[in-house]
């Protein structure tokens, strides 16, 4: 029999251990889970389903930007002239008036010193906002993924109501270091994966492979180490989704 | 409605005891109507047939709301003048008809075809000259528990009246899904509503699995149109199959004159028949808005139709139950070729499935007036869409992920295509379009779901080598955004196909859809599809699924009738 104060000292260390070791190593998510795009004949998602778009929008692609704004960002390790965080806005809204397609929908989400919101909801044709939205953004805060993740979905499922759940989604996310919520942060990541087929894109800028995002086989992970290497990254982001494009019908042969 | 639909309970409980109904047999119905034939009565005012239909409020209004024209009315100053009478059986206006007490019918395209052999004498054929109405929702097939598909009529009961304006919508219905009335046992009956004889007495009978019967009584028998309970006088189980709310161009109510009346006097014919298309238009007007000759048409229609001028519930339900021809329905009905539902169609439909039963000989063929329909108006065409696209297909997409699409469906049927097929030309696909076409335009208040399919191997061998959650994931998807693709590529080809016939579908009853890779045809093994073992198999895959959606009780798919429509 274990007292109530041991099991309570016992359940303490399991966490610290489970945070260093959920932290640390990558191979903790590396493991089979049924993801919702191995299970070819489930279609159960979104659960509400009520069109808002026109039928020639119901395929269109969605782009939900997450840009860690923490306070890590203002540091200026691994870029050249600026900041982290000067970098990484510089990057996405090149990408978003050069590559994004001005047709696909888009919204942004941040976490910053002004604390975590929507700033952008998803909607077509949003680069002007997004650009405006992104020039207001200032570093200082934690890195609430977790909850930034689940935002996300939410804001994607909704999309998805108005499309029926046609079209692509993909959730972007920029950051450079680990979730302070990260214990939440797995269960975000797995009920994306298994219950949808929005795609985790995640660019760990200036941070190397090991990132908690970074699950090879179920997230799209690319490490940035340069203002170059995040351009590319944000652009390969695009380039994975028009590799399966609709407007042809490519796949019968695939 | 409601004090019908409480009527049908009354009489209902009231019978269930009572007897077996009396089924009677077409030949001896025929054989009371006499073969003795007559020149039309020479009266200033001839007698003219209506019956308990919407489309006869619009004849009472014509003459005035009154039983005799007065001289004020449309029909008066027109200076025609008429008696109205109901005649609610066929079987006696025929009779009148030929001895000359009128020279006027009253019924359905069905019911002349059904009368076409007992009018020998060419002489006496009857000319149709006018379209009051297309029913539209005042008509119901009721089927038991036994029963959720049309096709599974098959080698059941039917009880409907015998002459009535259901014959033409059993033919239809049977036709679309592959049968004959050969199909079916048909028990007839001498009544429509409200006696012990009618469709929905007989329905509490064991040996009877289905009955067509007017929607007050289908309702009474399925607890409001939802599924019988078996309480305060429903049939447990029992629910409606189809409406003509569904299929609103199935039964056309008309007139017709005789031969010999019409040669002589063609003037009083294309007289009524443009004042009559005239009343239509007022009377639409007139019950938009409450006032005293509002009051007055509605009181005199309730007590010449339903027996009781306080009856007016009842009233503006049976004249929301059809849809009243104006002068552009008319005109396309009688002399536009191109329309799928004209005239000429209709009679040909009914008079084709009642030849092939050997019920009647087919020889004759029907005769039509030909107006000058530029001469009565300004022919105008205002199709607006009664459905809310987005709206029709979020509700299809719902059923279909609840698993409740199955039991809406009424027809369906599949066209296959190629792998990178990208077009869907009417060279490949003509057949298929055009029965399309036909339940689109039959069945213009019912959903046509267009669902695409793909093919599932690219996505099977991706998993197979090992692709990635993440790869499949996006195969997956594009699967579905595919398939939809397709179906939207089919739609827009059926609709311009239609367009080159003259024929002008509306794209909102059409429901787009795209399954991708989740209802293969291969079958399922495990959580995969099954991979195709042969050509044939996995060209199967590649489909595109018509279905035929019943949404009656759907509301929110139909634009509500005072908001103008897309």
């Amino acid at each position: 029999m274990i007292s109530k104060t041991k099991r309570s000292s016992i359940n303490l260390l399991l966490t610290a251990v489970s945070a260093i070791f959920l932290t640390n190593s990558v191979h903790a998510f590396t493991k089979e889970i049924a993801s919702y795009g191995s299970s070819p004949l489930k279609a159960d998602w979104p659960k509400t389903l009520n069109q808002k778009v026109f039928d020639s929008q119901l395929t269109q692609s969605n782009y939900y930007f997450i840009l860690d704004g923490s306070g890590s960002m203002e540091g200026g390790k691994c870029t050249q002239n600026s900041s982290k965080m000067a970098t990484a806005k510089s990057a996405l809204k090149q990408f978003i008036t050069q590559t994004l397609p001005t047709q696909a929908n888009a919204g942004l989400l941040a976490f910053d010193a002004s604390g975590l919101s929507e700033r952008v909801s998803i909607a077509p044709q949003q680069q002007l906002s997004l650009i405006t939205a992104i020039d207001t953004i200032r570093a200082g805060s934690g890195t609430p993924l977790a909850t930034s993740i689940s935002l996300a979905r939410k804001a994607l499922e909704q999309q998805a109501s108005a499309q029926l759940g046609y079209g692509e989604y993909n959730i972007v996310i920029i950051t450079d270091g680990v979730a302070n919520d990260s214990s939440k942060l797995k269960k975000a990541i797995n009920k994306v994966i298994q219950e949808t087929p929005i795609g985790i894109n995640t660019i760990g800028f200036c941070l190397g492979e090991k990132h908690i995002l970074n699950r090879p086989g179920y997230t799209n992970y690319t490490s940035a180490e340069s203002p170059q290497a995040l351009s590319a990254a944000l652009e390969s982001v695009l380039a994975e989704q028009s590799s399966f494009t609709v407007t042809q019908f490519t796949l019968d042969q695939q | 409605m409601q004090k019908r639909i409480i009527g049908a309970l009354l009489l209902s409980a009231t019978t269930t005891i009572s007897a077996s109904p009396n089924y009677v047999n077409l030949d001896v119905i025929t054989a009371k109507v006499s073969n003795t034939y007559s020149a039309v009565k020479a009266h200033n005012c001839k007698e003219l047939p209506i019956i308990t239909w919407g489309g006869d409020i619009n004849t009472i209004y014509a003459n005035g709301s009154a039983l005799k024209t007065k001289n004020n009315s449309l029909i008066g100053q027109a200076g025609l003048c008429f008696e109205l009478k109901r005649i609610d059986s066929f079987p006696l206006q025929l009779a009148r008809y030929k001895s000359g007490k009128t020279p006027y019918l009253r019924g359905t395209m069905g019911m002349l075809a059904l009368a076409s052999d007992t009018i020998k004498n060419p002489a006496l054929k009857p000319v149709i000259f006018h379209q009051l109405t297309w029913s539209a929702g005042g008509d119901a097939l009721v089927v038991k528990s036994n029963i959720r598909k049309i096709k599974q009529l098959k080698n059941k009961t039917i009880a409907l009246q015998a002459y009535g304006p259901h014959v033409d919508y059993l033919i239809k219905l049977l036709s679309d899904a592959g049968l004959t009335l050969s199909d079916v046992n048909i028990k007839w009956l001498p009544d429509l509503t409200g006696t012990e004889n009618s469709p929905l007495e007989a329905m509490y009978e064991n040996d009877i699995d289905a009955a067509f019967m007017t929607t007050p009584d289908a309702l009474a028998l399925t607890s409001g149109n939802k599924v019988g309970t078996g309480a305060e006088g429903s049939i447990k189980g029992a629910k409606i199959l189809i409406s003509t709310k569904s299929a609103p161009r199935i039964i056309a109510d008309v007139y017709a004159v005789r031969a010999d009346y019409y040669k002589a006097n063609p003037i009083e014919v294309e007289t009524l028949t443009r004042v009559l298309i005239n009343a239509q238009s007022k009377v639409a007007k007139l019950l938009k808005v409450k006032g005293q000759e509002e009051e007055v048409l509605v009181k005199s229609a309730a007590k010449y139709l339903l027996d009781s001028e306080l009856a007016r519930d009842d009233l503006l339900g049976l004249y929301a139950d059809a849809e009243h021809a104006d002068l552009a329905q008319s005109q396309s009905f009688f002399q536009n070729k191109d329309d799928r539902r004209n005239a000429i169609r209709i009679y040909q439909e009914a008079a084709l499935g009642l030849t092939k039963a050997g019920i009647i000989t087919g020889k004759h063929k029907p005769k039509y007036a030909n107006f000058d329909y530029s001469q009565f108006g300004k022919i105008e065409h205002n199709k607006k869409s009664i459905f809310d696209a987005k709206q029709v297909n979020s509700v299809v997409a719902k059923k279909k992920q609840q698993g409740s699409l199955d039991d809406a469906e009424l027809f369906s049927f599949e066209v296959f295509f190629k792998p990178n097929q990208k077009t869907f030309t009417s060279n490949i696909y003509q057949t298929e379009f055009e029965r399309v076409i036909d339940l689109a335009t039959t069945y213009a208040g019912a959903v046509i779901s267009v669902e695409g399919h793909s093919d599932v191997m690219g996505y099977l061998r991706r998993k197979q080598s090992g692709s990635s959650p993440n790869i499949l994931n996006r195969i997956k998807q594009s699967a579905r955004n595919l398939s939809l693709n397709r179906a939207q590529s089919v739609r827009d080809s059926i609709i311009d196909y239609a367009q080159s016939q003259h024929v002008s579908l509306d794209p909102n009853q059409f429901a787009i859809g795209g399954n991708g890779i989740s209802q293969p045809k291969t079958g399922i093994c495990g959580v995969d599809p099954c991979a195709p073992q042969t050509s044939e198999e996995w060209r199967s895959n590649m489909r595109v699924k018509f279905r035929l959606i019943q949404v009656e009780t759907e509301a929110d798919v139909f634009i509500p009738l005072n908001a103008s429509g897309s």
